[in-house]
């Protein structure tokens, strides 16, 4: 495991994947990634963590030490400023090589953080992300494993309006990607909504122009892309589907600030909507009897 | 004298704080038995004796089940269930069969708590208490025994206060501390009791109910329902009259009942997997481990009836391993 190059399977890796594998695969840099989430390296993650931060951080850290434990000496672990213009995300992700430094042996290990900053627009980003790959080839292979790396990213595609009128229903789900795409954060929401014959829509199969334009009806710009995003989508969706789950992370700036303006949105468009948060205790039994009881809700009205 | 049985649906509704079973006659709607036992921690008992219980109360040709409440699971797998379904659904549909009209219902248990909103019929809008059980049943039984008086006499004594102190409601921790204080600094019981309903009923709109649009006819369920403290408090938070419909300590088991009868309606021809109620004479155990087949190291639980095993849960996957032999 030596001369791999440790991905951890959490926050940046639900946004980002595919680009970096790509990226550093052209480079001819060996990666492996953390196994996806269970309970130990939740358990490993927040019994380490600080206090305070929230869960998908915490969760971040346990696959960083699975990786270390798995004998991984080098970590990727990008320094996220901003990945769309004039745009911010968590602060967390600016921070996240230290954090990750401060939980690893200074001696033996080091941390490969390009920095991706599209405040000034995709070009500076890409310089940026180019010359972080010099370190391992040419310029001009570096140039080009970043156009390999975003031919490789796949494109949003909308579903939207399809099959109106029948009987299945469709569910707005909303949230973090690091939540959505760990099935063990979110106790496999996706399954369960698909287990009842629900069409679930994401702000991951919009592109990114249309959440924006939609987004631009809220009577504030909204500066974190995520929540940006999410707020796009339902301004989008909010006629089309039956109701709105939002997932959101226990101890989440934004989230807390985010998840009401949802709340508050889809009362005033008559559109049910559930708010679930988690965090590193949550049970399934509530988790469970929440889920079942909204799906039940909507059933009965769709019925009537 | 021998009578013809009475056909039913058998609503059971398995809490952390107690066990409701009732029967429904297919008939007339009427609920023919009801039992509200304390679940004591020990659900299996507490069901085998509901199922000994009602086959002395008549003879019961039983139609289908319904099963609800925080245990159904366990409850579906015992006495063999048609229907399995969450509290939220069972209230409402039992508050809807009381009052058709009903708009809110609120309901406290033994360890949860909820409003539902229900507009033309149709549930509109619910929440549950999610991270603290501040302010359910469990913590006014621990208060009155604390006071050294019976739950039942609690709502009753509150009443009688003049001038309720003040409490803070947000914890339970903090609530029994500030109880503690008054009391120290001479405060009668029923002015803590008052305030103590006062402090419940806050923490329950500002932490359940969170700005959502309570409309009369309000229905008042649950075990706490009983509390006639907790009733007026309510009523005078809220500007308006709280009902609180027969069987309200029952109205899970009620709406599970229900539920079980409009299952059978829709899928007509069909048996009912009642396992019948000889089960209460059968022996009932449950064994537990931890998998050791991932790190997730699920919590696997095994429910058997007579030393067979009669269902399975607690696992992320389809293939825990079995228990290791010790």
């Amino acid at each position: 495991m030596n001369h791999f190059i440790g991905i951890p399977r959490g926050l940046d890796f639900y946004l980002h994947y595919p680009f970096w594998q790509s990226f550093l695969a052209a480079l001819g840099v060996p990666t492996i990634v953390s196994p996806p989430t269970n309970r130990r390296i939740v358990d490993l993650g927040a019994a380490h963590a600080v206090d305070g931060c929230c869960l998908p951080l915490k969760v971040y850290l346990g696959h960083v030490l699975t990786l270390a434990e798995q004998g991984v000496k080098t970590f990727f672990v990008p320094q996220i400023i901003s990945i769309v213009r004039r745009e911010y995300i968590c602060p967390y992700f600016l921070g996240l090589p230290d954090f990750v430094a401060h939980y690893l042996p200074k001696a033996g290990t080091s941390i490969l953080s390009p920095v991706v900053d599209a405040r000034r627009g995709e070009l500076a980003a890409a310089k940026k992300i180019i010359a972080f790959g010099t370190r391992f080839g040419s310029w001009l292979q570096s140039a080009h494993a970043y156009h390999t790396a975003r031919a490789a990213v796949p494109k949003a595609t909308v579903r939207l309006d399809q099959n109106r009128g029948s009987a299945e229903l469709k569910v707005l789900l909303l949230g973090h990607r690091y939540l959505l795409g760990d099935s063990f954060l979110n106790q496999g929401i996706r399954d369960k909504l698909q287990e009842a014959a629900v069409e679930v829509i994401t702000a991951d199969q919009i592109p990114d122009t249309i959440l924006s334009r939609a987004a631009g009806k809220l009577p504030k710009r909204v500066f974190w892309t995520s929540g940006r995003q999410s707020l796009g989508a339902l301004e989008r969706c909010l006629e089309d589907v039956d109701g709105v789950i939002t997932l959101a992370a226990f101890a989440c700036g934004p989230d807390s600030l985010i998840s009401d303006v949802i709340q508050r949105r889809a009362r005033q468009a008559g559109v049910p909507s559930l708010l679930i948060y988690v965090d590193e205790h949550t049970g399934q039994a509530g988790f469970g009897t929440r889920i079942e009881a909204f799906m039940d809700m909507l059933v009965r009205r769709k019925a009537k | 004298m021998p009578m013809a049985k009475r056909g039913v649906y058998l609503g059971v509704d398995v809490g952390s704080v107690s066990t409701n079973l009732v029967l429904l006659d297919h008939e007339t709607d009427d609920i023919l038995a009801k039992l509200y036992l304390r679940t004591n921690g020990a659900p299996i008992h507490a069901l085998a004796q509901g199922m000994r219980q009602l086959r002395e109360a008549g003879e019961w040709d039983v139609f289908g089940v319904g099963a609800t409440g925080s245990g159904r699971q366990l409850a579906a797998a015992i006495i063999g269930a048609d229907v399995v379904k969450n509290e939220i659904t069972a209230h409402a549909v039992a508050a809807l069969k009381h009052n058709p009209q009903a708009a809110t219902v609120i309901e406290i248990g033994g360890q949860d708590s909820k409003i539902i909103l229900i507009r033309n019929g149709v549930v509109s809008d619910f929440a549950m208490n999610t991270i603290c059980a501040a302010g359910t049943g469990s913590f006014l039984d621990q208060q009155a025994a604390r006071l050294g008086i019976s739950v039942q006499d609690f709502g009753d004594i509150a009443l009688q206060s003049r001038n309720p102190v003040r409490i803070a409601g947000r914890c339970t921790v903090f609530a029994e501390s500030d109880m503690i204080h008054k009391q120290q600094l001479g405060h009668s019981v029923a002015d803590i009791l008052a305030g103590l309903c006062q402090a419940m009923v806050r923490n329950y709109l500002s932490g359940v109910a969170k700005g959502k649009r309570i409309e009369p006819p309000v229905l008042f369920q649950g075990g706490v329902a009983a509390n006639s403290g907790i009733r007026y408090a309510l009523e005078a938070a809220l500007g308006l009259e709280v009902e609180v419909p027969p069987y309200f300590d029952a109205m899970g088991a009620v709406g599970a009942a229900v539920l079980a009868k409009e299952s059978r309606f829709s899928s007509a021809g069909s048996g009912t997997r009642f396992a019948g109620f000889a089960v209460g004479e059968s022996l009932l155990s449950s064994t537990s481990w931890e998998c050791s087949g991932c790190p997730n190291h699920c919590e696997i639980v095994q429910i058997n009836r007579d030393g067979r095993p009669l269902a399975c849960w607690g696992s992320r996957c389809a293939n825990p391993m079995p228990r290791t032999a010790e």
